[in-house]
């Protein structure tokens, strides 16, 4: 059977980080499409990822925001949300934004596999 | 008409005292010189050394010559007598008031000084020729003269030190007053005895106001007022004692303030007898600090971003390279990916130093495998260096409850020290010890050690064992944060350690504790005041 890609949906500020991360995936197997902030939620209704990795800080968007709105909505409420951030109150901010789990910058590459694969696995 | 005999009768007696006068006259002047020195001889000796300093005894031995002149020339003329000797006594009070001489020994002076003038008529042998009616007003001149000095000299003594005191009331009641500071005193019980003029403009209340207030530490929100009343507590306890606090209290209109107050307790001072508080207000100061926090959050924040991506492609390779076989590569990265390791923690502990301040650090709290914890870290910081080998002694394992990533944090922060301060000697040796009550761990090196007067001072913030000048490195936050990770576990850290022998720093923290929230601590630390 022909195995399907999961689908990932990451967005940050720094392409750095966003080239890195989808180097990391895609080497892992994942189909990765990377986004600016300003436009995640639209993307995300549309492109209906099997999961989404949002960094909080981004230039005048508060991820948080995005994670609970959509959380909200119907159609995208399913989708597994991992916040990545350099905050140090990480853990407690995506717990507070009803995130499905979180990363903490600079994470060790392993981190963002083994959490991508448990939240994509259910 | 009174008859010529009856004339005579009298005129005898006045001729004769006239001639008697002029006798004693002569004769006090003649020995004044001598007189002087007699009385001052019989002061010295009584005294037990000379009572005038030396380099005045010339101008007050002058003075009394004038006095004995003054006498001789005025022995009839009592009016004028009397008041030349209270000019005489005003001089003799003003020049010892200026000399700092107290009014015992001014006093003391003339009455050797009179003593000095009887003795010298009584031994000369004109008294035996002389009515007792002469005698009499002769020593009637004396006394009475003498009273006169006497008198003089007291009240411009008292005159001039009531004008002092004041002149130095209104000086000081001038520097409270006009004070940046607000100062108040209050009795033992927190009631307000006295509020100085500057209150009104820090608190809005004016000082009858403020007095009126039954309990002043009502104006204390909430959050601050167990500690500020507890630390009241502790400064009773300690007559003389000083206490620093940082706190705020509610203004007149309604809103807080931040204020820092000094409070000394001089209950136990007659002339206070309350306890003295000082304070003023620092909301520009808070204020400052808040944008410093905030901006060193944002650095922080900035500074992390970079190292995320470096790590994230250094780790990428490394694991390109072990695929196509090429070790040394992955090695070299796996260093490196260790000093970034280290770059973060330094960038954390500054964001962490900051935070302890404001009470913001926070935990969570989880049970973890203490051994597993202690393990990572030496194998992590193993890579960070290859001239030192680090070697485990680990008791059996337990299960703790804490922040692993912070208990982590301290273990990384003594093998950093203890790889940093021994650049000679290679080893460096874990050792962990485990029991009912709790886990001690204990990081041992043999490097640079610190000098036993330099031991209390190392958890501090900013302490670095050399100067800003030496070559080791660091931000000299690291123990700070350590210590405040461990109290915060209820827990405690020590060193022991001797300069050129290597140290061994330990913590222990207890199995049963709660990580619990902290508030914000109003004591003002120790850097504060230095830096002041």
């Amino acid at each position: 059977m022909h195995n399907i890609k999961k689908k990932i949906l990451v967005t940050d500020d720094d392409p750095a980080i966003l080239e890195v991360i989808t180097m990391i995936l895609e080497d892992a197997g994942y189909e990765v499409k990377t986004i600016d902030n300003r436009n995640t939620e639209k993307y995300a209704e549309e492109y209906l990822p099997d999961a989404i990795l949002l960094d909080i800080w981004m230039g005048g968007v508060d991820g948080r925001n995005i994670c609970k709105k959509l959380k909200s909505k119907k159609n995208t409420a399913h989708i597994p949300i991992v916040i990545i951030s350099a905050n140090k109150d990480t853990e407690m901010i995506a717990k507070a934004a009803g995130a499905d789990g979180y990363i903490k910058k600079p994470f060790e590459l392993n981190d963002i596999l083994v959490l991508v694969k448990k939240i994509t696995t259910t | 008409m009174k008859p010529i005999i009856q004339d005579q009768t009298h005129a005898q007696p006045q001729k004769e005292q006239h001639k008697f006068f002029l006798l004693i006259k002569m004769l006090l002047r003649g020995h004044a010189e001598e007189i002087q020195k007699f009385a001052s001889l019989h002061h010295a000796r009584r005294a037990g050394r000379e009572p005038i300093p030396v380099k005045h005894i010339e101008k007050y031995h002058r003075i009394n010559i004038r006095i004995i002149h003054a006498l001789t020339s005025h022995l009839r003329d009592r009016k004028k007598g009397t008041a030349i000797f209270k000019i005489l006594g005003e001089h003799l009070a003003e020049e010892a008031l200026k000399d700092g001489l107290t009014i015992e020994k001014i006093i003391d002076g003339t009455i050797y000084q009179k003593q000095a003038i009887w003795k010298k008529v009584e031994a000369s042998c004109t008294l035996n020729k002389i009515s007792s009616r002469d005698i009499h007003a002769f020593s009637q001149a004396l006394e009475n003269y003498y009273d006169v000095l006497v008198s003089k000299i007291a009240f411009t003594y008292h005159h001039r030190l009531t004008e002092e005191s004041m002149r130095s009331n209104e000086r000081f009641r001038a520097l409270i007053e006009q004070s940046t500071d607000a100062i108040a005193l209050v009795s033992q019980k927190g009631k307000v005895l006295y509020a100085s003029p500057t209150t009104k403009s820090l608190m809005g209340y004016s000082p009858d106001e403020f007095l009126k207030l039954n309990n002043p530490f009502e104006l204390v929100p909430e959050d601050d007022r167990k500690q500020v009343t507890q630390l009241f507590a502790k400064l009773l306890k300690n007559p003389g004692s000083t206490e620093r606090a940082v706190y705020r209290v509610l203004h007149k209109n309604g809103k807080h303030i931040w204020i820092e107050s000094t409070m000394t307790n001089l209950i136990e001072n007659p002339n206070v007898g309350a306890v003295v508080l000082n304070y003023h207000d620092i909301s520009l100061r808070k204020q400052l600090e808040t944008q410093k926090d905030d901006f060193i959050s944002i650095a922080t924040h900035e500074l992390k971003t970079p190292v995320t991506s470096i790590k994230a492609y250094g780790q990428i390779l490394q694991h390109r390279f072990r695929k196509v076989g090429n070790d040394e590569a992955a090695i070299m990265l796996m260093k490196m990916d260790a000093q970034l390791n280290k770059l973060n923690g330094l960038i954390r502990d500054l964001l962490d130093a900051t935070r302890i301040d404001a009470g913001k650090l926070q935990f969570q709290e989880r049970i973890f495998d203490f051994n597993e914890l202690v393990n990572d870290i030496v194998g992590e910081m193993q890579l960070t260096t290859t001239k030192h080998a680090i070697v485990k002694k680990l008791d059996s394992t337990q299960m703790v409850s804490g922040d692993r990533d912070r208990i982590g944090q301290v273990i990384t922060n003594l093998l950093s020290n203890a790889i940093k301060y021994s650049p000679y000697d290679k080893r460096i040796i874990v050792e962990t010890s485990t029991n009912k009550k709790g886990v001690t761990l204990s990081v041992r090196d043999f490097g640079v050690g610190i000098p036993k007067n330099k031991q209390s001072q190392v958890f501090e913030r900013f302490f670095r064992v050399g100067d800003a000048a030496d070559t080791f490195g660091g931000l000299g936050l690291g123990l700070f944060i350590s210590s405040e990770i461990v109290k915060r576990h209820s827990g405690h850290m020590w060193v022991e350690s001797s300069k050129g022998k290597g140290s061994v720093f330990c913590f222990t923290i207890p199995l049963k504790h709660h990580v619990g929230k902290k508030y914000r601590s109003v004591i003002v630390p120790r850097y504060v005041i230095q830096h002041a």
